[in-house]
């Protein structure tokens, strides 16, 4: 017999299938709704009916969903809006947060401590709808692409956590880039960076999935109709149908629109789903990491 | 049980403290000490004379002017052209109209508004405002001021601003000039707007906007599942005991088939409760207070014991599916809104051959009469403050263009938009969308002025028109009448307040959980929480009106 714990011995066959099993099932549950919705999106309206609803087993394919979805111009602008603010937004954000983060993770900056403290006063109070509108109003931003990005340029949260990654480099490496004359900048660029790649990949997802999904900056901010970005549109395609004002709806009126094709609906998923699913696996190492840093040096 | 602070409450209370602080924005409580409401002798001056139009002779005619609907059992032959000279000058103006549709095409390749804008003369730009966050846009668009040329706003979003009397007069212009009096030759489809429309959008003693969609509403019908009714061998009930007496015979639970869904607040009207007042020997009884309510409660109390009502009904905290469960069967009389009617008969044309809806004919609780309630806050259309004299002309022009009712070929092609590409003419006549239809057209031009439309429906059941017009016609005459209606009101915050907390009392008691006697305590509580201070305050504004 040998006196190595449990933990250590080999699993049995039968752990191993159970685990295995497990995880299988815990996949599947994962994958199913998304094989069905990306199904249903490829499917013929008239496979839809057949199915009563979603369909789970192919029968008739077509991309008459997203020829229709694409088909008027309205989403294909929308979606190199988005593309746009996302983008840029995402490289404002990331630029600011990691200059900001670097100036509060030095412990001797001027009036370091005061800042940080504005900063998380905004995780208390936040400013409220009307003032925040008034505020970017009175910057000329209304209709402009840089209100949507520029109110949330900074989320605190970010910024505290990059900040915990920031302080947790040895202040001998920073020293010695120091005494061979580096500055600031050479400091944060050669030195600070090249060792937070996981943080700034992970903020940088935060960031960009939070740009890609926003939608009531737009709902506020923009008011010409073509400037909205893809979210708004494809709000306004699932929503389809439901009427919250009763008066407004004569039946022989073609304003009176048809329930949307659960096709285009699930389409519309698709397309909001796919550029996070993309984005995912590259930064999904740096995940973990970057987040558990991050929490566990608060 | 006392709970001491937990850091995570108190941040939450803090960051909860901040928010409404600063989501109401400074200046008066609305309705607390300012609380207004235009006077009604000087209403009738303010607003247009009603002269109705009629374009094409309908095949029923409407019962009561403003209040009736005509109907059409098939589409008219011909239609008129009723405004022959374009009502624009060549004017170019943004406009924003709410929209629960996918965004059209916009101006430069869309060929319907291409249509209309060569038609009247005059470039129109929509812009759209989502109408699921309209009631979040609204109260910055207001505060920020930044609206366009015209702007249509649903009523219910606007009052849901505060103080937006005072928003309204800042931002937009006052039309009484243009509009008080007789108008129908200058303005003939704006001069058959009903009255009451018109006086709602009275803001602040001036005439602020066009009404659009003016017709009045049900808010609330009683619906029943003729088809299965039928069947059962039952007959229209004649009063809410004769109503209960059937729900009883066609419950039964293994076949999973409940009489009713929540139906108590059409129960209120139908055993004649008042909106919120009635005047009695010159004093404002509550609705609440009156033995019709009681009555209600009491009713509704024994059909929820005897378990005639769907349990998904009571379990879930709203109906949400009480449209699905109607439609299966498994629930026979629902209330809704009028147009679930025609709504859910065009669904089911295809589903079930078979399925009849219509509404419970007219019956009142005690057998006598009901007291329907027709809604009537409209949407309002209004022009941008310090727009020239000219121009606005010119826009109430188009707004009488776009008002023009069904049978006119404007009606039809602000409607429907140009034949052979967005619609093609069926069997009987009725204009059927082509595919290109509904990508182009959402309602737009619909919104700039107002018509009673008629009922009309190709794609319902054949039977609709007729029967719906004859329950509408017979409905208005038995309307209720509210000694405030055409008045603005905003009312005091506590009376508002204090309404929640007693019909949370009041479903607690038809839900079983309260006996009915705690009625009379859940009244008085109300009282005190505000009821009575909104007495007062609503007895003023009848003294102020010249109605007490």
């Amino acid at each position: 017999m040998n006196n190595r714990p449990t933990w250590q011995e080999r699993p049995t066959l039968f752990g191993l299938t159970l685990k295995g099993f497990t995880l299988t099932v815990i996949v599947l549950v994962m994958i199913y709704p998304i094989y069905v919705v990306i199904l249903t999106s490829l499917s013929t309206a008239s496979a839809v009916t057949a199915a009563g609803g979603l369909v789970t087993l192919p029968t008739d394919l077509s991309l008459d969903a997203y020829r229709e979805l694409f088909g008027g111009g309205v989403v294909t602008r929308a979606v190199l809006v988005s593309t746009g603010v996302t983008l840029v937004g995402t490289t404002v954000s990331l630029g600011l947060t990691i200059l900001a983060a670097y100036g509060l993770s030095r412990t001797n900056s001027l009036f370091h401590r005061p800042l940080l403290f504005l900063f998380l006063l905004t995780f208390l109070f936040t400013p409220g709808m009307i003032p925040t509108y008034l505020m970017v109003r009175e910057l000329g931003l209304i209709d402009s692409y840089w209100s949507l990005i520029l109110p949330s340029a900074i989320s605190a949260f970010n910024l505290v956590v990059m900040r915990a990654f920031f302080m947790n480099i040895p202040g001998e490496v920073i020293d010695s880039a120091r005494i061979d004359g580096a500055g600031d900048f050479r400091i944060l660029g050669r030195i600070v960076l090249p060792m937070s790649k996981g943080v700034t990949a992970v903020i940088g997802l935060f960031y960009a999935v939070g740009y890609w999904n926003a939608f009531f900056n737009a709902v506020l901010y923009i008011n010409d109709n073509s400037k909205w970005p893809l979210q708004l549109i494809l709000r306004q395609y699932v929503q389809q149908g439901m009427d919250l004002v009763p008066n407004t709806r004569t039946y022989d009126s073609a304003a009176g629109a048809l329930p949307p094709n659960l096709a285009i609906k699930m389409a519309i998923i698709v397309v909001a789903l796919i550029p996070v699913l993309i984005i995912y696996p590259f930064v999904q190492k740096h995940f973990t990491k970057g987040v558990i840093i991050g929490a566990v040096k608060g | 049980m006392t709970q001491s602070p937990t850091r995570r409450g108190f941040l939450g209370l803090v960051a909860l403290t901040a928010l409404s602080a600063c989501a109401a924005p400074a200046g008066p409580k609305p309705g607390a000490a300012k609380a207004t409401a235009a006077a009604m002798d000087k209403l009738t001056a303010l607003v247009p004379k009603y002269v109705p139009l009629q374009v094409v002779k309908p095949d029923i005619t409407s019962s009561v002017p403003g209040f009736g609907r005509d109907g059409f059992l098939k589409y008219p032959a011909t239609l008129v052209d009723s405004i022959t000279a374009k009502p624009g000058k060549g004017g170019s103006y943004k406009v924003m109209v709410p929209t629960w549709s996918p965004l059209p095409p916009p101006l430069g390749s869309n060929s319907y508004y291409d249509a209309v804008n060569t038609d009247i003369g005059a470039t129109i730009d929509f812009n759209y405002l989502d109408g699921m966050t309209i009631h979040e846009k609204l109260p910055t668009l207001l505060a920020g001021g930044d609206v366009a040329d015209v702007t249509t706003v649903p009523g219910w979003a606007l009052t849901a601003v505060p103080d937006y009397s005072k928003a309204v007069d800042g931002l937009f212009e006052d039309l009484t000039p243009y509009l008080a009096g007789d108008i129908s030759a200058k303005y003939p489809a704006l001069a058959a707007i009903p009255t009451l429309a018109w006086q709602y959008s009275v803001f602040g003693g001036k005439l602020k906007a066009v009404p659009a969609w003016p017709t009045p509403m049900f808010g609330l019908v009683l619906f029943h599942r003729k088809d299965l009714w039928d069947k059962h061998g039952l007959t229209a009930p004649k009063s809410a005991d004769e109503l209960f007496e059937m729900g009883k015979q066609v419950t039964d639970p293994k076949e999973k088939r409940w009489a009713f869904g929540d139906i108590f607040e059409i129960m209120r009207e139908i055993f004649r409760v008042p909106r919120k007042w009635r005047k009695e020997g010159g004093k404002l009884v509550h609705a609440y207070e009156t033995p019709e309510y009681e009555a209600t409660v009491a009713w509704m109390r024994k059909v929820v014991d005897n378990g005639l009502v769907h349990p998904n009904v009571l379990s879930a905290k709203q109906a949400a599916d009480a449209k699905e469960l109607f439609k299966s069967g498994q629930m026979l009389v629902t209330s809704d809104g009028f147009s679930f009617w025609a709504e859910t008969l065009i669904q089911m044309s295809k589903e079930n051959p078979d399925f009849w809806m219509e509404p419970v004919p007219i019956f009142g609780g005690d057998g006598g009469k009901p007291e329907y309630r027709v809604n009537q806050d409209p949407s309002y259309t209004f022009i941008k403050k310090g727009t020239p004299k000219e121009k606005i002309e010119e826009l109430l022009g188009l707004f009488n263009y776009f008002s023009s009712p069904f049978g006119t070929q404007e009606q039809l092609l602000f409607n429907n938009g140009v034949e052979g590409k967005h619609f093609t003419r069926d069997a009987t006549g009725a204009p059927q969308q082509t595919e290109l239809g509904p990508k182009e057209i959402v309602g737009s031009y619909v919104w700039l002025g107002g018509r009673v439309d008629p009922i009309f429906e190709s794609q319902a059941h054949p039977n609709y028109v007729q029967a719906a017009t004859t329950w509408w016609n017979s409905a208005v005459q038995v309307r209720h009448q509210d000694p405030f209606d055409g008045i603005r009101v905003q009312e005091p915050g506590d009376f508002t307040a204090a309404v929640k907390p007693f019909e949370d009392k009041v479903t607690d008691i038809i839900r079983g959980r309260r006996d009915v006697s705690t009625l009379a305590q859940a009244i008085d509580e109300w009282r005190k929480g505000g009821g009575d201070a909104g007495r007062e305050f609503y007895q003023k504004v009848l003294t102020d009106n010249g109605r007490a």
